[in-house]
């Protein structure tokens, strides 16, 4: 129960600063101007477009601004709390400090969450009333995923949605544990873009080796197990061979890592 | 209602990086006292402070607060703990009322929003609860601090330098405010200073330390009673040699300028006097040396390491 009210604390603090406000406002005024200019100017696609292919290309467009700020919110929550003294405030409590910990970083994966969540209703809905839910881009040619994004249905483009979550909270986990460890926001942020920008090449590079198999890269990418040309994003797992499970184990095992040790640090660090 | 101290310290060290910051240090804050806690900067007051609401880990020895051990079931004692470690710091985002929620929230019992509204009431803050805490003075965020600290109604409020970075009348009004507070909660109070008059003004007892060790617990009440017994008098005479031969089974030392100091009680003054009217010795001035808090502090601490 103590456990939801820190969780209730966590986010309530996040929406309270100008940023998070400033966040949400600036998706949803470029979602609308994404729909504007494709109404006004690209006529040719708006006619042939619907709700759901609206709802796919904003995703594509704006995925990274998400990304960002649950990256720059893993960064901050913990270390603004250094930063601005309240630290002591939430330590001499009778909360013990790994559920304070914990509390922080599942609001960040809420937070996060619900801005997908934010970005698929309100894309839907602009959708909707620019582009109606008619039929979609009717293709001539039998290429697959081109059919399949003609006739997308309500589920895929669900479900596209929910398969960005495991990468990005990995990211943001990254970040999370950079910056509980170090106290340091901006290098918890550089570590986690690094990782957002080059994780594929690292990936790709250490699969020359025998360890490959055990780097978290290779393993993100859990769509690549999907059956839907849509989901799959043009990404074929790593190791095909190892198969969905040992992609989920080796992840387990990273986040199990990196929220471990955060926990045991917070909870033996003197505040000073 | 139970004997038993509200906090106790037995025999607690805390070294950092093998130095020792703190060194065998015990004592009790009995309920409903003010209980100073008065050393130099840097005589580890913060770092024993820091230990009892948890901050930071012990090194040897135990801390108990209502009788729970602070290590082993922290979570019972922290219950019981109110506190503001040097600057009372909230979040200036969010209004008043939203930082008590807060803190409300992370109380092991839940508080009501009526208790919420009296603590608001009690530290004068019903103006400006609903305003962000950024346009706070310093004083009016002192005054919030307080409000977090006593919304789950503690038996120990615990001040780290509560008057630093106050103006001469701010300090006025929180020494009063809490006195006041202290008697409407029924709480005790564990203040640290390290300025002499504060805590000469706020605590029924003190304890000074310097370098991290225990240097004396002082009741600041009773003092004058302790001092009664045996007085140190001062007379100013013309002959100071033949002052010291009369008095001296009163341990009469010989100073400069004609002065003779002896140890005496109040009620003897009137007949040393005629005896060394009787002498024929000029008395000049008689006066009674009350030994300030401040003397007493500064032999304490040798002068202190304070700049």
């Amino acid at each position: 129960m103590i456990f939801l009210r820190l969780v209730q604390n966590e986010i309530m603090k996040i929406n309270s600063k100008r940023q998070s406000i400033l966040f949400f406002s600036l998706l949803a005024g470029l979602v609308l101007i994404t729909a504007i200019i494709i109404k006004a100017y690209i006529s040719d696609l708006a006619l042939v477009m619907n709700y759901l292919q609206f709802t796919m290309l904003t995703i594509t467009i704006f995925g990274f601004l998400i990304t960002l700020f649950g990256l720059i919110l893993g960064a901050q929550i913990v270390t603004d709390e250094y930063k601005d003294g309240t630290i002591k405030q939430l330590l001499i409590r009778p909360s013990s400090r790994v559920s304070i910990l914990f509390s922080k970083y599942l609001s960040v994966l809420i937070m996060i969450t619900a801005a997908y969540f934010f970005l698929f209703v309100w894309s839907s809905l602009l959708g909707f009333i620019f582009f109606g839910a008619g039929e979609g881009l009717a293709s001539a040619e039998k290429i697959p995923l081109l059919e399949e994004i003609g006739n997308l249905t309500f589920t895929v483009v669900f479900q596209f949605y929910l398969t960005e979550l495991p990468s990005l909270f990995f990211l943001a986990t990254l970040s999370f544990f950079t910056a509980t460890i170090f106290k340091r926001s901006a290098l918890a942020l550089s570590v986690a873009i690094i990782a957002y920008f080059s994780g594929k090449v690292i990936g790709g590079l250490s699969q020359n080796y025998w360890w490959g198999e055990y780097i978290v890269f290779n393993h993100l990418p859990l769509y690549a197990y999907s059956d839907s040309v849509v989901i799959q994003r043009f990404s074929s797992p790593a190791y095909p061979e190892l198969g969905l499970s040992f992609s989920i184990i080796i992840l387990v095992l990273y986040f199990a890592i990196m929220l471990g040790s955060s926990a045991l640090v917070f909870s033996k660090r003197d505040v000073a | 209602m139970s004997n038993t101290p509200v906090v106790e310290l037995r025999n607690v060290t805390k070294k950092i990086k093998g130095k020792p910051i703190v060194q065998h240090l015990s004592f009790s804050v009995q309920r409903g006292e003010v209980y100073g806690f008065l050393g130099p900067n840097g005589s580890g007051k913060t770092t024993t402070i820091r230990m009892i609401v948890g901050l930071s880990s012990i090194t040897e020895g135990q801390i108990l607060v209502e009788g729970h051990d602070i290590t082993k079931s922290r979570s019972q004692a922290m219950a019981h703990v109110g506190a503001i470690v040097e600057n009372p710091e909230m979040y200036g985002y969010m209004t008043g009322m939203q930082n008590l929620i807060h803190f409300s929230r992370m109380a092991s019992t839940p508080i009501s929003k009526e208790r919420i509204m009296k603590i608001v009431e009690l530290v004068e803050l019903t103006h400006a609860i609903k305003q962000k805490v950024k346009t706070y003075s310093l004083g009016m965020r002192q005054r919030l601090g307080i409000a977090q600290a006593l919304l789950h109604s503690p038996s120990i409020l615990i001040l780290d330098e509560p008057t630093n970075g106050l103006d001469p009348s701010g300090i006025r009004q929180l020494r009063d405010h809490l006195r006041y507070l202290a008697k409407q909660e029924n709480i005790s109070i564990l203040v640290s200073s390290h300025l002499l008059s504060e805590i000469e003004l706020m605590c029924d007892r003190a304890l000074v330390i310097q370098e991290g060790k225990f240097i004396d617990e002082i009741s600041i009440h009773n003092q004058p009673e302790e001092a009664a017994n045996a007085l140190s008098v001062e007379f100013e005479v013309d002959q100071a040699a033949a002052a010291t031969a009369v008095l001296q089974d009163w341990q009469a030392k010989t100073g400069d300028h004609g002065k003779v100091t002896i140890m005496a009680e109040k009620s003897e003054i009137p007949r040393l006097v005629s005896l060394l009217v009787a002498q024929d010795i000029s008395i000049y001035q008689i006066h009674i040396k009350t030994e300030s808090l401040e003397d007493r502090f500064l032999a304490l601490t040798k002068g202190g390491t304070q700049s």
